[in-house]
């Protein structure tokens, strides 16, 4: 059974048995109620605001709550699974870093991956317009550390031609920068659950 | 302003643009913007219209291939004059839309 079942069950049980006590305290005291046929606007205001409370309270804030959490993970898991795509690019530079060799396949499929990623960001970004819209600074703090990270892959000696083999400096200066994104995007996740 | 010419990148030149410069291989930036976009570009001013550029259905575009075209047009007739005189359509990735929109207003200098 669901959590959430199970707090609905014991809301329930919970509102029978007030029932209960309250029919049998009626019952009991029902000689000598009278009611009152004089009240005052602002007492039954206050009746009807504590009423609204006690509904809304229980039902729509926690729903509204429930469902925000909801959204956040979700964003974790599109986060999640973003580093995930992008750790394709670690893995293919130390797999070429141990076998001495680069091949223009390798440079293609880096080039690939970055397109995934950069359609990955765009369904973030557009979840965070509908969902967050007043946290969109997130998303371009997010498209900056990968801006910097693509412009090193892409924008330097990886993509020439004769560049075949993975070399200690390369490969050490790539992970620095891979970390540096990685880092942000897992960052990322703990703002979101500040929300 | 009305467009009236066009480059579709996939199919017009390739589905893999390559790095910055005709020397560091095939499908290069620099090809690009010799071949295709300064001719189509210095047209459009000429005959006061628009080119749009159709970047989909290409399997990524690398930085230095896009600071070697984009941001060198950029560099040489300003962003914008370039943004006046060219329109892009990336119905696949709006991202690597803004990444090419970014060099063309803030282009990065190489020097070979």
């Amino acid at each position: 059974m669901k959590q959430k079942q199970k707090i609905v069950i014991g809301v329930v049980f919970f509102l029978i048995l007030l029932g209960g006590i309250c029919i049998g305290v009626f019952v009991k005291n029902f000689p000598i109620l009278e009611f009152e046929r004089k009240i005052s606007v602002l007492e039954t205001l206050t009746f009807i605001v504590t009423l609204a409370i006690g509904i809304v309270f229980p039902f729509l804030i926690k729903k509204w709550v429930d469902d925000n959490q909801t959204i956040k993970n979700y964003l974790v898991q599109e986060i999640e699974q973003l580093i995930s795509e992008i750790k394709e690019n670690k893995t293919l530079i130390a797999q070429s870093f141990t076998d001495g060799e680069f091949k223009s396949s390798q440079r293609d499929k880096i080039n690939f991956t970055f397109h995934s990623t950069e359609l990955q960001i765009e369904s973030i970004q557009k979840q965070f317009e509908v969902s967050f819209p007043n946290s969109l600074l997130i998303v371009e703090d997010m498209k900056d550390s990968f801006r910097v990270y693509k412009d090193y892959l892409t924008g330097g000696e990886l993509m020439i031609s004769t560049f075949d083999k993975i070399e200690l400096p390369f490969y050490r200066e790539h992970s620095n920068e891979y970390n540096k994104f990685e880092s942000h995007l897992k960052e990322m996740i703990h703002k979101i659950h500040r929300i | 302003m009305e467009i009236k010419d066009k480059i579709i990148v996939k199919t017009d030149f390739s589905d893999t643009p390559g790095a910055r410069y005709k020397s560091d291989g095939p499908n290069s930036g620099e090809l690009f913007l010799e071949k295709f976009l300064t001719k189509k570009f210095n047209n459009a001013v000429n005959g006061n219209y628009k080119i749009l550029i159709d970047l989909d259905g290409v399997w990524g575009y690398p930085s230095s291939f896009v600071s070697g075209s984009f941001g060198k047009l950029s560099i040489d007739f300003g962003a914008e004059k370039v943004l006046n005189h060219i329109t892009f359509k990336s119905d696949d990735n709006s991202i690597r839309l803004e990444n090419i929109l970014k060099e063309i207003k803030n282009p990065k200098k190489k020097d070979q």
